[in-house]
């Protein structure tokens, strides 16, 4: 059970580091987004915070949907050739 | 029976016995095993997992959670404070306009929303509500009809025939306030008096019962809104409006839902009745949250129009703009309409969604809403960090639709 537990941990490595990249950046533009979001108040577009926005937006799909199935996809085909 | 069918006599000749044979299957089987497993639960966790993470909190905001209610208006009213302050220190770089008159109007719905349904929270909510829907009463708020009527004023033509449909916005959230409110200043209070007045002429003169919002051109939507404004004004004043709200219901059946899709037309001629635009959800959507306030079976049938254009993916909703055999891009009502869905149409089917107890659309609807809004909490504030403040204003209007509709 432990080795397993051994193999696993490189596997979630990069899926925790994403996600730990995601949750801070998602803290900055809820920051930045206290007057505004993708467009400002008043209609117009804020350049930067809209990149940041799309930017983060991409991660939190990928977040989301690619991330669990693909660490799902890794950890069973792991398990299936685990000796 | 199944052995024997798959062995040929070739294999026999060649000296492969059934031991061999065996042992092949069983390869096949583990390599197809190694192959089909992993991408079986990757798939599985697809499904399983965004509608889960993204539906936390649908069930809560259906079933009225003080604690998120409270989190998301607590971060209107933090807006409403900064626009105070920034109000009073400048006269320049103001929020106004179409932009500022929803947010501030729909701040002020969302909170009196909250006030009818905890009436304990009026205390805290009511002078927050009042002093927003005040703000969309603001000349500056309505620059943009003035520009559009080539600088006639809503409220210095009330004697005419021109719709200015667009100012029913913010009489409907000062009738709330109204409602609400037993100090609401008297001479805002005698204005919305007038204009409700001029709203009803207009509106009992139309054969359509469709008026004006800007010269030539009707939307179905803002009348909507002006049926809501004028029914709110007959719960604080005692008036009796039934006969032109019987008529402004008879007329969005007889003219301006389209029949085939069951969504409102877009835009029209308010005179012709003609089609200037599209059926299309987003209208629909909002003017089945307004109707809510005026007629409550006017609201279900156009609920039941928006709902028949649903389209669900892995447990997520959303509402298509077009009704079939139309096509468009998005435009500032539609927001980006992306794989034929439209941003506005699907955030604004969450009131009728919740308003109406369609509990399996407002939860698909509201994973959607969750996974593109972005929501942020901190502080006991909670905010959609996509929408900014007109987002975070719109959708605290109808997550917390209901109490709102009319019996």
């Amino acid at each position: 059970m432990s080795s397993m537990l051994r193999c696993c941990a490189p596997l979630l490595r990069t899926p925790a580091i994403v996600l730990v990249c995601y949750l801070l950046l998602h803290m900055l533009f809820g920051s930045l987004t206290e007057n505004g979001g993708l467009i400002t108040p008043d209609g117009s577009v804020s350049l930067g915070v809209m990149i940041l926005g799309v930017f983060l937006l991409g991660l939190r799909m990928a977040v989301v949907f690619v991330l669990p199935a693909h660490t799902a996809y890794r950890i069973a085909k792991m398990l299936l050739n685990h000796p | 029976m199944y052995g024997q069918s798959v062995t040929p006599g070739v294999y026999v000749l060649c000296g492969v016995t059934s031991g061999h044979l065996d042992q092949l299957r069983y390869h096949c089987f583990v390599k197809l095993l190694r192959l089909v497993f992993p991408l079986l639960a990757a798939l599985l966790i697809a499904r399983i997992l965004p509608p889960l993470v993204c539906g936390r909190d649908a069930n809560r905001w259906l079933r009225g959670d003080p604690v998120l209610q409270q989190s998301l208006a607590q971060e209107l009213i933090a807006f409403e404070l900064r626009d105070d302050v920034a109000r009073n220190k400048s006269s320049k770089n103001r929020f106004a306009s179409e932009w500022a008159l929803v947010t501030h109007q729909m701040t002020a719905l969302g909170l009196a929303q909250l006030c009818l349904a905890h009436p304990e929270w009026k205390e805290r909510y009511v002078p927050i509500l009042s002093r927003a829907a005040q703000k969309s009463f603001l000349p500056e708020m309505r620059d943009f009809g003035r520009r559009a009527w080539h600088g006639e004023d809503a409220l210095e033509s009330l004697a005419g025939t021109h719709g200015h449909a667009y100012l029913s916005y913010s009489a409907l959230a000062v009738g709330m306030a109204r409602l609400l409110d037993p100090n609401f200043p008297k001479s805002i209070a005698d204005r919305h008096d007038a204009l409700i007045a001029a709203y009803e002429r207009r509106l009992l003169a139309s054969t359509t019962g469709l008026i004006e919002t800007y010269p030539g051109e009707a939307y179905p939507t803002d009348v909507a809104a002006v049926a809501a404004a004028i029914a709110v004004h007959g719960r604080v004043t005692g008036e009796n409006h039934h006969r032109v709200l019987a008529h402004w219901a008879e007329q969005v059946k007889r003219v301006q839902i389209d029949a085939a899709s069951g969504l409102v037309i877009q835009r029209m001629g308010a005179r012709s009745g003609k089609p200037h635009d599209a059926p299309r959800g987003s209208g629909t959507g909002l003017a089945a949250y307004f109707a809510g306030f005026a007629d409550r079976r006017t609201a279900q049938l156009l609920a039941e129009g928006l709902f028949k254009h649903e389209s669900t993916f892995l447990g997520f909703g959303a509402i298509r703009e077009y009704a079939s055999g139309h096509h468009g891009f998005g435009d500032v009502d539609s927001g980006p309409v992306i794989f034929g869905v439209s941003v506005s149409a699907t955030g604004f089917a969450l009131a009728p969604a919740r308003a109406f107890g369609k509990e399996d659309s407002f939860e698909r609807i509201y994973r959607t809403t969750h996974l593109f809004g972005m929501p942020f909490s901190w502080a006991g504030r909670t905010r959609f960090t996509s929408g900014g403040p007109i987002g975070n204003a719109l959708l605290f209007a109808f997550l917390t639709s209901g109490p709102e509709v009319a019996p």
